[in-house]
């Protein structure tokens, strides 16, 4: 965690620590990840305005170790791109891990946990979207069958769809998550 | 964000996309897809609205998301929700620095955007703003981005209040637009790059300043990356038990710390003359006798003396109060002794009770009623393995159990009697038997021990008589190594609906178990060992609660390495395919493992009192533990099959831990209150109760102390001002309660409101429906006509 190695000026530090949630360490432990994955494409960037402006692609930043086996890799990618074509920023990278961290509370969390199982993007959980989360969760060898995942989908809405509109929203989603106390300790990745 | 990732076959027509201008833009269908329930995800950053905040947070919370808006047109149409809140950057600019950033954090927008947010709340007063020692150069460039923001809106033609959507609509990025507006020279492309930076306050700074110290050291980042190696590959279940291991780990570092500091350094100045044991051999690493007995690891050791702070010449004669030779600043060993044990205690017994209290609120007052399958799949997955087999073999559970649960929700309407019967006859006979073999185990201990005893009195071999010392505590450890088995056994028996149950079952009858055994043998001891009267019967104590420690380390080392030698054998190391259920390897039973530590908790805090550096033995033996239960996690376990609920575990763990340790103090009260020290060591000598330290103290001490005296009478020993306390604290409880109660019919009531509303807004979807169709009926016709 060498402050010689960083190409963050002390102010540019500070306001990372203050607008997210990380600590100075999980900054400067980021920016050190975030240039070893623009190393692995082109020669090494040492500028301040390179780490600003280059962009990680999103396959590349799928196979780092601590998303490698998630099955929700490419959406939690998607996600916290701010222009999906072109991969993730440095400060989508540190928007990520502060979402992802210890520290962000479960509203943060809830947040982009919804957005991550969104998986059409159209602002609800609809019945696929639900159906691909499940098969997420199961993964692809143990699919539950047509029938187990009607009935389940049924329950789902049945349990959380307060509106009956038969879609799950945000409000509904955060409403379901702030009954589990383990949310925020499952929904975290750390460096 | 609007690609969607499957085409839309199955899904209602209402909530396809359009993808150019409709042909009719009142029909119900359009007007459904662009509902702001509907877009909630895309434009409100924030769900249901917490009573409980205060105004300024409320307000906060009305500030829509400024993500990512996917049609140029939708900017245009000055969607009502896309408005960004100005109200809401200035009530943000009108709190204080700390306040603005932490509220700040916790919008779930862009960095960019963050950014933006609190020029925009500072934009207006940078004097206030910027920190001592900013340069002025700074406000000016704060201008100077405000300037291109305002030019860049005139150029796109939008409000400003829809600015907030430009930094993360799809290749709208400010900072390019701004860097094209400027000369492009190298140093000022670097120039625009770099925001003035967020003014921190001085409270910001010093707030950073303190997290960088306490993140360094030894509690946080202790085996940091083994313990994500082990939850990466195993789940948070199995690294709850490893956390719960690290913390207590922190409490004996504590009491060792308090310890050293207050009783071992000061007696060492001054050290009490024994006689010279011979040199000791290894059987009495063990038991604690002999050598041991006149080590600072026992109460013996420590006298009753003043010690003189200042080394001088004062003459300590053993037994005496020393004199002073005029100076005041005495060092009095018994009240030392005294505070500290109260003080560790008391502070454990606080952080216990606040730890439970915030876990139990957490996981059983908000929870309500919470479905399960939705819980199940919203909440299941954790992000934190990282391997390729532990992310196949968790899915394998969660399809597993899911099915399990499909199946169980099947059947349920079917046979409803199945359970009656079952709580009715299975139940209350696997209690019986339970208590049975409790009670069995109890006085087997209790008649081995008495036949132990008697034949320690009759040998005359030395080493055979403490080889002797040793039988109880190894019977006591081998009862404790089996019948946990023993119970998860019966409780499998009893077909409990959830596996989770079973295991609390099974651990609060371990509890239990081990509870009886120690406060019986306690109380014998006491009974026994205090009416002798020339032994040091605290040291005695001591050792006993010093072998059963070590027993206890002995028999987990080779439960673990016994596992491991067996299914070692068993496999011959051959690696398994990871996809499958490993029948061969053992799962990690957590709750075992973690009724372990809890029970050597226990120990050593009974033990504290009688042997202050006990928790140096703890300390080395949950660190020597650590690393053995890591080995054999990874060489022979695998994670466990029902989905282990890491925070829910853990507000058991520590409420569990809390009971013991509620208890061992009690004890301890109790000891220090009403039991007479021995006449012939330790720091207590000569008193009627250790309790008469504070006093001897008080009639004897100076009179700058007298504020302290007047309080310790008229105060802390004043009944009355713990019937207060007792009263404020049960006052606490029931507002509390009933504030729950009062949330959770405001909720009822809501939900209710919110289906009505559903109800209302379809009836008038129908109805315009209607209109729609008579309208264009008519305007057809007009046509036509």
């Amino acid at each position: 965690m060498g402050g010689s190695a960083s190409q963050l000026r002390g102010e540019q530090l500070l306001e990372y620590q203050e607008l997210t949630f990380l600590t100075k360490q999980e900054i400067l432990q980021a920016e050190r990840r975030f240039l070893e994955l623009l190393g692995k494409k082109a020669a090494p960037y040492h500028t301040n305005a390179d780490l600003l402006t280059s962009r990680v692609s999103t396959e590349t930043l799928c196979e780092i170790p601590e998303l490698k086996a998630n099955p929700f890799r490419s959406r939690v990618c998607l996600v916290f791109s701010s222009d999906e074509s072109q991969g993730l920023s440095f400060e989508d990278f540190l928007d990520m891990l502060s979402a992802l961290s210890d520290s962000a509370s479960v509203e943060v969390k809830a947040h982009y946990a919804f957005r991550v199982f969104d998986f059409d993007g159209d602002g609800t959980l609809g019945k696929n979207d639900l159906k691909c989360l499940v098969n997420c969760l199961t993964g692809e060898e143990n699919n539950l069958n047509d029938d187990d995942m009607e009935l389940l989908i049924k329950n789902i809405l049945a349990e959380s769809d307060i509106d009956q509109d038969g879609t799950v929203n945000l409000s509904e989603f955060q409403h379901v998550i702030t009954k589990s106390p383990d949310f925020a300790s499952s929904f975290k990745i750390t460096l | 964000m609007e690609r969607p990732e499957e085409p839309h076959n199955s899904g209602p027509p209402t909530l396809q996309h359009r993808n150019g201008p409709s042909e009719n833009p009142a029909d119900p269908a359009e007007i459904l897809q662009h509902l702001p329930s509907r877009t909630v995800g895309q434009r409100d950053g924030f769900g249901l609205m917490d009573l409980t905040m205060p105004r300024w947070r409320q307000k906060l919370r009305s500030l829509r998301s400024m993500d990512s808006i996917s049609n140029e047109e939708d900017l245009k149409g000055s969607n009502p929700y896309g408005c960004h809140d100005l109200n809401v950057i200035q009530t943000m600019f009108r709190l204080s620095g700390f306040k603005r950033a932490r509220s700040l954090r916790a919008l779930p927008v862009s960095l960019r955007t963050r950014r933006w947010c609190w020029l925009q709340a500072s934009g207006g007063q940078t004097q206030a703003t910027v920190a001592p020692g900013q340069p002025s150069h700074q406000t000016a460039a704060v201008h100077t981005h405000h300037k291109s923001i305002s030019r860049l809106l005139e150029l796109n033609n939008v409000a400003l209040p829809v600015i907030a959507h430009l930094p993360r609509t799809r290749g709208r990025d400010i900072i390019p637009l701004v860097v094209k507006d400027r000369p492009s020279s190298p140093r000022s492309v670097g120039d625009e790059l770099e925001y003035p930076a967020v003014t921190t306050s001085i409270f910001g700074k010093v707030r950073s300043q303190a997290s960088d110290c306490l993140g360094l050291p030894f509690s946080l980042s202790l085996w940091h990356n083994t313990l994500k190696e082990i939850g990466g590959s195993f789940g948070s279940g199995v690294l709850s038990y490893f956390l719960h291991l690290r913390w207590l780990l922190l409490f004996n570092a504590l009491a060792l710390c308090l310890n050293i500091i207050f009783l071992l350094i000061p007696q060492l100045l001054h050290p009490p003359e024994h006689e010279r044991v011979k040199p000791f051999p290894i059987l009495e690493l063990f038991t604690g006798t002999g050598y041991f007995s006149n080590t600072p690891l026992f109460y013996g050791f420590y006298t009753n003396t003043t010690i003189n702070l200042v080394l001088r010449n004062s003459h300590n004669e053993f037994g005496n109060v020393s004199s002073n030779d005029g100076v005041d600043a005495g060092y009095s060993m018994q009240l030392a002794y005294l505070f500290t044990i109260s003080a560790y205690l008391f502070i454990s017994s606080i952080i216990l009770l606040v730890c439970m209290a915030r876990s139990f609120s957490d996981n059983y007052v908000k929870v309500g009623t919470a479905g399960t399958f939705s819980l199940k799949v919203f909440t299941r997955w954790d992000f934190n393995l990282m391997s390729r087999p532990a992310v196949l073999l968790e899915q394998r559970n969660i399809a597993t159990s899911l099915k399990e649960m499909l199946s169980e929700s099947r059947t349920k309407e079917h046979s409803p009697w199945v359970d009656f019967v079952n709580k009715l006859t299975v139940q209350p006979a696997i209690w019986l038997i339970y208590l049975g073999t409790a009670l069995g185990c109890c006085s087997a201990i209790f008649f081995l021990y008495e036949k132990s005893e008697k034949l320690e009195s009759q040998d005359d071999k030395a080493w055979k008589s403490e080889a002797g010392l040793l039988v109880l505590p190894t019977i006591i450890s081998f009862f404790n190594m089996v019948l946990p088995l023993l119970y998860s056994r019966l409780a499998g028996l009893e077909g409990y609906r959830s596996p989770v149950n079973r295991v609390y079952v099974t651990l609060v009858r371990n509890i239990i178990l081990k509870m009886f055994i120690i406060a019986g043998l306690f109380y014998h001891w006491l009974q026994k060992l205090s009416v002798e009267p020339n032994q040091c019967w605290e040291t005695t104590m001591g050792q006993q609660l010093y072998r059963l420690v070590v027993m206890d380390f002995l028999f987990l080392i080779f439960d673990t390495v016994l596992i491991e030698y067996i299914f070692g054998l068993v496999t011959g190391g051959c690696q398994q395919s990871y996809a499958q259920r490993d029948s061969q390897k053992s799962e990690f039973d957590i709750a075992r493992n973690v009724l372990d530590l809890i029970y050597g908790q226990t120990l050593v805090w009974l033990g504290a009192f009688f042997s202050p550096l006990l928790p140096a033995v703890q300390l080395i033996k949950l660190l020597l533990l650590f690393y053995i239960k890591k080995e054999s996690l990874f060489r022979n376990c695998q994670q466990p099959a029902i989905p282990w609920m890491a925070r829910k575990m853990s507000t058991v763990f520590v409420s569990l831990q809390f009971f013991p340790a509620f208890f061992g103090a009690v004890a301890v009260v109790f000891i220090l209150w009403r039991q007479q020290p021995s006449k012939s060591c330790g720091p207590f000598r000569g008193l009627q109760v250790p309790s008469d330290a504070i006093d001897v103290w008080t009639t004897t001490a100076s009179p700058k102390f007298s504020a302290v005296i007047w309080i310790l009478n008229n105060i802390i020993e004043n009944p009355i001002f713990l019937l207060v306390c007792a009263g404020l604290i049960i006052i606490g409880i029931y507002a509390n309660w009933q504030i729950v109660h009062g949330y959770r019919q405001i909720m009822a009531l809501l939900q209710n409101r919110i289906e009505e509303e559903r109800m209302d807004k379809n009836f008038l979807l129908e109805r315009l429906k209607m209109a729609q169709g008579t309208g264009t009926r008519a305007g057809n016709q007009h046509k036509i006509g």
